[in-house]
């Protein structure tokens, strides 16, 4: 007797209760989840967007207990995706020589180098110092760059994330400048040469990286007097993307921190001729430029145009 | 090379992006794609670092009227591009629209749905 009327009692006031305590409780729980996930998604400005975005979503769903749903649907599935997608075009991929290295070789060569920081427009190297420290690039880059007699700026070479810059010894060939914000693991040169020399796979990578670096120079240097200038510039476009890529889900994405009168100078080329070839491809949908960034939508329509259609390029990713 | 990388779930994106509507926010292109939301925001995230895609917020100010909704659309080298990649891969652009009931209304069904897929 006394069971079931506890049992009547639980049914009919407990469980509605608890059934409306938790449906009122949902969309709020809903709201802090989404609040929880975007801080998560990334950078600060990246966080702030999309915590506003997904409560604005949120709003617009009917019902409470949608919303809950909704909310970990958001958490379980956009949360992580986002984060490794940021992750990948901020600062989270592994190239170039930095890239080559293990994880034990990395943090070793992060203990013998100190981190440095340089602004955009600051002289990293000055051309003619000593060449006393390698600097190996973990964020930003940078323009190698020899200024002419008439002060005319030469821009050599670009160098990202990953790369290795500084000469292996004697005096700075050419002036490193940051074109954009800069992070740099900066190693004494002595200490780098016996780093290399105990570590073996270490050692390779450099050798690995510096071949690679040779061989685009010396490609570079072929193509200045068989090709033309909107040939070179495809051909930049795509050592970049193999390079520095990160893929998008529809195409490449690369970065070129460069205006279009150091492009020009870089593949030895006027400036015009730069406009007007990314203005050709663009009109004819093989990129979409944005400030200082190119997606290319088709690389066998670049390729093509760079001449190289008929060897295989290196993989993307 | 490009297409393979491309999901069928970005191509439905790209087909709800298609539609008539101005007023596009993430909920809605999840709702038109017929896709869940959880997986469209990142699809969403992608388009527009490849610039196919630009983004804005409903108003300038955040007021008091809550959170402001961000609404994607192509640019114009965009919808231009998924025109041709739609072509390519399923031999029309087509556009995607919800069916049924507005998506401000509640919907009782759902719920209850949801409920069950709970329980069980």
């Amino acid at each position: 007797m006394i069971g079931e009327i506890l049992g009547f009692f639980l049914l009919a006031v407990f469980v509605p209760l608890l059934v409306s305590e938790a449906g009122d409780l949902a969309p709020s729980l809903a709201r802090w989840l989404i609040r929880w996930g975007a801080r998560r998604v990334g950078q600060a400005d990246q966080a702030r967007r999309y915590e506003e975005e997904w409560l604005a979503d949120l709003e617009r769903v009917p019902g409470k207990v949608t919303k809950l749903a909704h909310a970990c649907g958001v958490l379980a599935v956009s949360v992580p995706r986002l984060r490794a997608q940021f992750r990948r075009s901020s600062q989270g991929a592994l190239l170039g020589f930095w890239g080559l290295l293990s994880e034990a070789e990395r943090a070793a060569l992060q203990a013998l180098g100190r981190d440095t920081v340089f602004r955009a427009g600051d002289t990293v190297c000055a051309e003619g110092d000593e060449a006393t420290d390698v600097l190996v690039l973990t964020e930003g880059w940078v323009k190698i760059v020899s200024v002419t007699r008439k002060h005319r700026e030469a821009v050599l070479a670009l160098r990202g994330r990953g790369d290795i810059v500084g000469e292996p010894a004697g005096y700075r060939t050419a002036a490193v400048v940051a074109v954009s914000p800069v992070k740099a693991l900066v190693v004494a040169h002595e200490t780098f040469s016996l780093f290399l020399d105990s570590n073996p796979g270490a050692d390779r990578a450099y050798r690995h990286a510096m071949t690679q670096l040779w061989r685009e120079a010396a490609d570079m240097l072929r193509s200045r007097s068989v090709n033309n200038g909107a040939q070179r510039l495809a051909g930049l476009v795509l050592d970049l993307a193999a390079r520095h890529g990160t893929p998008a889900g529809v195409g490449t994405v690369i970065m070129i921190p460069l205006s279009q009168e150091e492009i020009a100078s870089l593949i030895g080329t006027s400036r015009a001729t730069v406009t007007r070839a990314l203005g050709d491809w663009r009109r004819g949908g093989l990129i979409i430029t944005a400030p200082h960034q190119i997606t290319i939508n088709s690389a066998p329509g670049l390729r093509s145009i760079a001449g190289r259609d008929t060897v295989s390029a290196p993989p993307v990713s | 090379m490009m297409p393979s990388r491309v999901t069928h779930a970005t191509l439905d994106v790209l087909e709800a992006l298609m539609g008539p509507d101005e007023e596009l926010y993430g909920l809605k292109i999840a709702q038109n794609a017929g896709r869940k939301v959880g997986s469209v925001y990142p699809i969403l995230a992608r388009l527009e670092e490849a610039g196919w895609v630009e983004s804005s917020w409903e108003r300038e100010e955040r007021g008091e009227r809550g959170p402001r909704r961000r609404f994607y659309r192509f640019s114009p080298e965009g919808l231009d591009a998924a025109r041709t990649l739609l072509t390519e891969r399923r031999g029309a652009v087509r556009q995607r629209t919800a069916r049924g009931a507005p998506a401000h209304k509640p919907h009782p069904v759902t719920e209850f749905a949801l409920f069950r897929r709970a329980a069980r």
